[in-house]
C-alpha cells in the first residue's frame, strides 16, 4: 500500500507517495532522477549509494522510504551546491583521488559526514570514516590525503 | 672552522600518509635534498631522527660518512626536543638548524648567511623568513635551558635576529603533503633549467574530475532512453545438464522472452574461437550460464516473471576441478580431452640438466615446488551493463554501455547477427572500472541486449546486479604451477622445468592467450639457460575465467617468486643475494629467447626500496624474533609476528609477439578543426585509468598546445577508427605513440588552411622478431620492471595478516603523468594484496561459494597500508614521451612480496594464495 511520506530533500520539503518498503536509492534514482547516488551492490557493502540522513551517513540501498517521515536527506545533488563541496572537490582533484569515479559521490558524502563530526581528523580517523565506502581503483591513499587536505584548506567551513 | 648543521628529521609524517622525508624528489629523497646544500659548507651534519628511525638511517647510509644520524627518544614531545637533542652534539662555533623536509634551498643560502656576523641570522625571501637559521653556539646553554613547552621560533623572536635577503622561494617551502611535493618538484625542475611546460607536464588535473565529483558523469544505469525496457537473465542452476523443457509463466502484454532462437546469425560470442553460446542451446555447462532474457517495461514485473520460469534439467556427469578434467575417462566438457589449449616452449636441455643435477654428480641440486593461486573477482564498482537499441529506419543496432573494447563488441555483434559490421554502432559510456572484466564479457551481454532490442524494437537495458555479476562473469584463472629447478654450487639456476595448469571454466574464451602469458612469465626476471615450459588450460563446468589485470602474469609471478625464496632458504642464501645472482641483465635472453634490448634496472630499483624499507636488518630481526618464540608462537597474548619480503618482477608490455601486427592493426586519427582545436579519434576507453587525460596530454605536448585545445571523447565506433582494445597495458604505449606521431605530422602541416586529418597505422618495429608456432623470439616489444617490499604483522593466534608497509619502485619508461601513475600503482598494489589475502573465492560442485560482496570481500580503507612508491625515469624510445606499459605491472608484484613477508614472519613455507588463516595455521603446524 503506497503511503505519503514527507521529508526534506536537499533543503527542500518534499512529499512522495510510495511503497513504504521502497528503497531510498530507487526513489532517488528512478522516481526523482537524482542519479548521482550510485548502486554498486544493493546490499549495504559498498557505500556507492551513500547519502546523509539526519546528519548520519547512510547507505540508501538499505533505507526504506517509509522510515523517512520528517527526516532530512542530503544527496550529492544538494551537496554539490555548497562551498564545502568546492573545498572537497579541489582537494580530491589535487590529490588524484578520482579514477573511475563510481565510488566518488559516495566518498564525497562520506567525507562530508566525517568532517561535520570531526573537522580536523587525522589519517586514522579518515580511514575509519571512509571504511564503509569501497573503492577498487585508488587503493584509498590519495582519497585519505584529499580529505586531510580539505580539512586543512577548508578549516572553519565544517 | 666550518659550522655544523642540525637537520630535524624526527617528526611523524602522518599528514602526507607515508614517510615524506623519503619521498623521491629529483632523483633522490626529500631528506637527502634537504641536506645537500650543507654538504660543502658544513663540517658535521647531525640528523636528528625519531619516528621511523631505522628507515631514515638506512636511507641516509649512502651519504655517510659525514652525516651522523642520532636518535631523539623524546621526539613525540615535539620539534623543540629534537632541536635540543641535535645542538647538544654541536662542536663548532656557529651552527645551522634546518628541517629535513625543506628540500629546495640552494647551496648559496647557507653561504650568504655565514657572511653575516650576528647571534642569529635568518634568510628572507619575498618578505618572509625561511630556512635555515644560523645560530651562534654561545646561545646553546640558553636554548637548552628554555622550557620544553616553548619552541625555537619563540626563542629566536625573543632573542632578536638579523636577516639576509636571498630571493629563493625554496627557503619557504616544506613538504607536508603530496601537493607540496609536486610543487617542490615543479620548482626543482624550474631550477634545473627545464621549461615550465615540461615541468607542468608531470601531473595535470584529470579532465573528468568535475563530472565525476559532482555526480553528473553518465554511467549506463543513469541514462534514460525513451521507452526503455528492462531485461533480466534466466540462468542455469546446474553445472552440466540437458535442458529438457522450459515452462514460461503467463506473459502479460508488452513482456517478452529472448533466447537463442532470437539470434539472427550465429548463436556464438566471438572472442577467439566463437565457442561460447550467446544463449544456452541443448545443454548448459556451468551454473549461471544464460538461457534467456525476460524483457518488459516494469523492472519489478520482469524480475517476478524471470523467477517464475521453470526449467527441467537432465543432469549430466560434470567436471569440477583440473584434476578431474585431466583424469582418464573424464566426461569431455570442451576442447580436446578437456584441454582447451596446450603449449610448450623452451630451449637447451632442461630435462637432461635437471636429471644430472638430481643424481648429484655436479654438486648441483634440484628444487621442486607446486604453487597454486585462487580465483580473483574484479569487483569494478560499477556492475556490468549495456543498453541495446534498434533503429528501425536505418536498420541499425546501437549498443551503449560500460566496456573496455567497443570494436570487440562490434565484431561480436556482426557474427551473432550475420550483418555487416557497419550496421552496428557501439558507444562507450562512463565506465566504473574494468580491470579486464569488461574486456570480453560485454560482447556476450551486447549480443543479448541487441537481440532483445531487435525483437522488441525498443531500447533494452541489460544491467547486472552485483550478485549476478560476481557469480556469472569472468574472473582470474585459478592456477597450479609446478617447478623443478636445478641450481649449481655457486647458486646459479642452470635449468628449470615448469608445468602450468589453468582452470579455464566452461569455454575457451581468452584462456589460450592468458595461458601464454602465464607461461612466458613463469621464469620471472631470471636467467635460465635450459628451460622447458609446458602449459594447459583445462575445461571444467565452472564459470568461464577470463581477462583480469595482469592476464596470467600474477599467477606466474607469485609462483616463481616464492619458488625463488624457497630455493634461497634451502641453500642458506638470502633471497636478495640469490635473486641478484640470477636476475637477467640487458642483452640477456628473455624466457622465449628474445633479447632484453633495453636496460634491466632491477638493481637500481631494489636499492631504492631496500634502503627506504630497512629490508636487510628487518628480515634478519623478524626471522630470529619468530624463531626465538619457538613452539610457543601460538600462545595467547603474544604480540604479532612481523615479517618483510620482496619480489622482483616484470611485465611484458602490450600484446604477445606479432599480435599488434597481425591481428590488431591499430589505427588512430587526429583532426585539426577550423577553430584550431584538435580532436583525438581513437577507440581506447577510459575506465578510470585516466586515458581521457593522458591521451590529450600526449597530443598537447607534441603539438605544444594547452590541454584545453585538445579534445578526446569517449569512443563511438561511428566516429573513431579501430585502434584496438584497451587491454594488455597497450593503449599508451601503442596508440599513444601513434597519436604522438600523428601530432608531430600535424604540427608540421599546421599552416595548411581548413580542417586537417592525420591518420596513423601501426607499424611493427623491425627489431621485434617472433615465431608464433614455436614461441621463440621477442614475446613483447619491451618490459616494464618493478621491485616490491611488503611488511606484515601476523597475529599468532588468529593468523590474520595486517600489511604494515609497502615500498615499491618501478620502471615504466617515462610516466606520462605522475599523479595518474601513482593512482595506478596504489590501486594495483592493493588489488594484489587482496588477491594474496582476503579475496577468497572457492567452488564446490561447480558452484561458487562466495556470491555476494558480503562473502567476497575486497580491501577497505582500513586494510590499505601506507605505500611508498617511486619511479626511475627510463624513457622508452618506441613509446610516447618515453612511456611503456604501466597499468598491470603494479598488481603483479604485490602478492609474492606479501607471501614472502608472511614466510619471514612465521618461518614457515607457503605454497598457495590466498593466505587464509586456516591455511597459515596448517603451514605453521607443518613447519613446526
Ligand atoms: S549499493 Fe548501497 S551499499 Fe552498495
Ligand atoms: S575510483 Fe573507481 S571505485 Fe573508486
Amino acid at each position: 500500500m503506497p503511503v505519503d511520506v514527507s521529508f526534506v530533500l536537499n533543503g527542500k520539503p518534499v512529499t512522495v507517495t510510495a511503497d513504504p518498503l521502497e528503497r531510498l536509492l530507487d526513489l532517488l534514482r528512478v522516481e526523482l532522477g537524482l542519479t548521482g547516488t550510485k548502486e554498486g551492490c544493493g546490499e549495504g557493502e559498498c557505500g556507492a549509494c551513500a547519502v546523509i540522513v539526519d546528519g548520519e551517513l547512510a547507505d540508501s540501498c538499505l533505507v526504506a522510504v517509509g522510515s523517512l517521515q520528517g527526516s532530512t536527506v542530503e544527496t550529492i545533488e544538494g551537496f554539490r551546491e555548497t562551498e564545502r563541496f568546492r573545498v572537497l572537490e579541489k582537494a580530491y582533484a589535487d590529490a588524484g583521488a578520482v579514477q573511475c569515479g563510481f565510488c566518488t559521490p559516495g566518498m564525497i558524502m562520506a567525507s562530508e559526514a566525517l568532517l561535520r563530526k570531526n573537522p580536523r581528523p587525522d589519517a586514522e580517523a579518515v580511514r575509519e570514516g571512509l571504511s564503509g565506502n569501497l573503492c577498487r581503483c585508488t587503493g584509498y591513499g590519495m582519497i585519505v590525503e584529499a580529505v586531510l587536505d580539505a580539512a586543512e584548506k577548508g578549516s572553519g567551513s565544517w | 672552522m666550518k659550522p655544523d648543521a642540525v637537520i630535524l628529521a624526527a617528526g611523524l609524517s602522518s599528514r602526507a600518509g607515508a614517510n615524506k622525508l623519503l619521498f623521491p624528489l629529483g632523483g633522490r629523497t626529500v631528506i637527502e635534498a634537504s641536506i645537500e646544500p650543507f654538504l660543502s659548507t658544513c663540517g658535521r651534519i647531525i640528523v636528528v631522527g625519531g619516528a621511523r628511525f631505522e628507515e631514515l638511517k638506512s636511507a641516509l647510509a649512502r651519504l655517510s660518512p659525514g652525516v651522523e644520524v642520532v636518535l631523539n627518544d623524546d621526539y613525540l614531545y615535539g620539534m623543540f626536543s629534537s632541536v635540543k637533542a641535535g645542538i647538544r652534539r654541536v662542536g663548532s662555533d656557529r651552527f645551522f638548524i634546518h628541517p629535513g623536509d625543506c628540500p629546495l634551498v640552494p647551496a648559496s643560502v647557507p653561504e650568504r648567511l655565514l657572511s653575516v656576523r650576528a647571534d642569529i641570522v635568518l634568510p628572507v625571501s619575498g618578505g618572509r623568513t625561511g630556512h635555515p637559521v644560523l645560530i651562534d653556539s654561545r646561545l646553546i646553554p640558553e636554548i637548552l635551558a628554555t622550557d620544553a613547552g616553548s619552541n625555537l621560533r619563540a626563542f629566536i623572536a625573543s632573542h632578536g635576529f638579523e636577516t639576509v635577503e636571498v630571493d629563493s622561494p625554496g627557503i619557504l617551502l616544506d613538504i607536508d603533503t603530496r601537493g607540496d611535493l609536486e610543487k617542490a618538484e615543479r620548482n626543482l625542475s624550474r631550477e634545473q633549467g627545464r621549461t615550465v611546460a615540461d615541468a607542468l607536464a608531470r601531473s595535470v588535473p584529470k579532465v573528468d574530475n568535475p563530472e565525476k565529483l559532482s555526480g553528473r558523469a553518465g554511467y549506463i544505469a543513469d541514462m534514460p532512453f525513451p521507452g526503455m525496457l528492462h531485461a533480466k537473465t534466466v540462468r542455469s542452476t546446474r553445472p552440466r545438464a540437458r535442458i529438457l523443457s522450459i515452462r514460461l509463466p503467463e506473459m502479460p502484454g508488452g513482456y517478452f522472452t529472448v533466447d537463442r532462437n532470437d539470434i539472427p546469425g550465429r548463436n556464438r560470442v566471438h572472442v577467439i574461437l566463437d565457442d561460447q553460446p550467446v544463449f544456452a542451446e541443448e545443454t548448459v555447462n556451468y551454473i549461471g550460464e544464460p538461457i534467456m532474457l525476460v524483457v518488459g517495461p516494469s523492472k519489478a514485473k520482469v524480475l517476478e516473471l524471470a523467477s517464475a520460469v521453470r526449467i527441467e534439467y537432465g543432469d549430466l556427469a560434470a567436471v569440477f576441478t583440473v584434476e578431474e578434467a585431466e583424469a582418464s575417462g573424464a566426461p569431455i566438457v570442451g576442447g580436446e580431452n578437456n584441454r582447451f589449449a596446450e603449449y610448450r616452449y623452451g630451449r637447451g636441455e632442461a630435462t637432461r640438466v635437471i636429471g644430472e643435477a638430481a643424481s648429484g654428480v655436479s654438486g648441483s641440486r634440484v628444487f621442486a615446488d607446486e604453487i597454486s593461486t585462487g580465483y580473483q573477482e574484479h569487483v569494478y564498482l560499477e556492475p556490468q551493463g549495456l543498453v541495446g537499441l534498434y533503429d528501425r529506419e536505418r536498420d541499425r543496432i546501437e549498443i551503449h554501455g560500460s566496456m573496455q573494447c567497443p570494436y570487440y563488441i562490434r565484431n561480436a555483434l556482426a557474427i551473432a547477427f550475420g550483418w555487416e559490421p557497419g550496421r552496428f554502432r557501439v558507444v562507450q559510456t562512463c565506465t566504473g572500472g574494468g580491470f579486464g572484466g569488461k574486456e570480453e564479457y560485454p560482447s556476450l551481454l551486447a549480443c543479448q541486449a541487441a537481440a532483445a532490442a531487435y525483437k522488441t524494437g525498443k531500447p533494452v537495458a541489460l544491467i547486472l546486479d552485483r550478485a549476478e555479476d560476481i557469480e556469472c562473469t569472468t574472473k582470474r584463472h585459478p592456477a597450479r604451477i609446478g617447478f623443478r629447478t636445478a641450481v649449481d654450487p655457486e647458486g646459479r639456476v642452470t635449468a628449470m622445468e615448469v608445468e602450468v595448469r589453468l582452470d579455464a571454466g566452461a569455454s575457451l574464451g581468452l584462456s589460450g592467450v592468458v595461458l601464454q602469458r602465464t607461461m612466458f612469465t613463469a621464469p620471472g626476471v631470471y636467467r635460465v639457460p635450459n628451460l622447458a615450459v609446458h602449459g594447459v588450460a583445462l575445461a571444467t563446468n565452472s564459470v568461464p575465467a577470463g581477462a583480469f589485470r595482469g592476464f596470467g602474469a600474477p599467477q606466474a609471478t607469485m609462483a616463481i617468486e616464492i619458488h625463488m625464496d624457497h630455493i634461497a632458504s634451502s641453500l642458506g642464501m638470502s633471497p636478495l643475494e640469490f635473486r641478484k645472482r640470477n636476475m637477467a641483465r640487458k642483452g640477456d635472453l628473455t624466457s622465449t629467447g628474445g633479447t632484453y634490448a633495453f636496460d634491466v634496472p632491477l638493481e637500481a630499483l631494489a636499492e631504492r626500496v631496500i634502503a627506504s624499507s630497512g629490508y636487510r636488518a628487518k628480515r634478519v630481526e623478524y626471522a630470529s624474533a619468530c624463531l626465538a618464540r619457538g613452539t610457543t608462537a601460538a600462545c595467547n597474548g603474544l604480540a604479532p609476528l612481523r615479517g618483510i619480503g620482496m619480489s622482483f618482477f616484470l611485465h611484458g608490455c602490450g600484446f604477445t609477439g606479432s599480435g599488434e601486427r597481425d591481428h590488431i592493426k591499430a589505427k588512430v586519427r587526429l583532426a585539426r578543426r577550423e577553430d584550431g582545436t584538435v580532436d583525438i579519434l581513437a577507440a581506447n576507453t577510459d575506465m578510470g585509468q585516466g586515458l581521457l587525460t593522458t591521451f590529450r596530454k600526449i597530443v598537447a605536448s607534441a603539438l605544444g598546445l594547452p590541454l584545453e585545445r585538445v579534445s578526446f571523447e569517449k569512443p563511438d565506433t561511428d566516429r573513431v577508427p579501430d585502434s584496438g582494445p584497451t587491454v594488455a597495458s597497450r593503449s599508451i604505449m601503442i596508440d599513444g605513440k601513434l597519436l604522438e606521431d600523428a601530432a608531430i605530422e600535424l604540427k608540421s602541416r599546421w599552416d595548411e588552411p581548413g580542417e586537417i586529418v592525420v591518420e596513423r597505422n601501426y607499424r611493427h618495429p623491425d627489431r621485434i622478431r617472433w615465431d608464433d608456432s614455436s614461441f621463440i623470439g621477442d614475446a613483447y616489444p619491451t618490459h616494464s620492471w618493478g621491485v616490491n617490499i611488503v611488511e606484515v604483522a601476523v597475529d599468532p593466534v588468529s593468523f590474520e595478516i595486517t600489511v604494515t608497509g609497502v615500498w615499491a619502485a618501478y620502471d615504466v619508461g617515462h610516466a606520462v603523468d605522475e599523479r595518474i601513475m601513482r593512482g595506478q600503482v596504489e590501486g594495483g598494489i592493493l588489488q594484489g594484496l587482496g588477491y594474496a589475502t582476503i579475496e577468497v573465492m572457492e567452488k564446490s560442485g561447480g558452484r561458487l561459494k562466495q556470491r555476494t560482496m558480503t562473502d567476497y570481500v575486497i580491501p577497505t580503507s582500513l586494510d590499505a597500508p601506507p605505500i611508498e612508491s617511486s619511479f626511475i625515469d627510463n624513457p622508452y624510445p618506441d613509446g610516447p614521451m618515453g612511456a611503456k606499459g604501466a597499468g598491470e605491472l603494479p598488481l603483479v608484484g604485490a602478492a609474492p612480496a606479501l607471501a614472502s613477508a608472511v614466510e619471514n614472519a612465521l618461518q614457515a613455507r607457503v605454497s598457495r594464495i590466498p593466505l587464509t588463516p586456516e591455511y597459515l595455521m596448517k603451514a605453521v603446524r607443518h613447519a613446526g
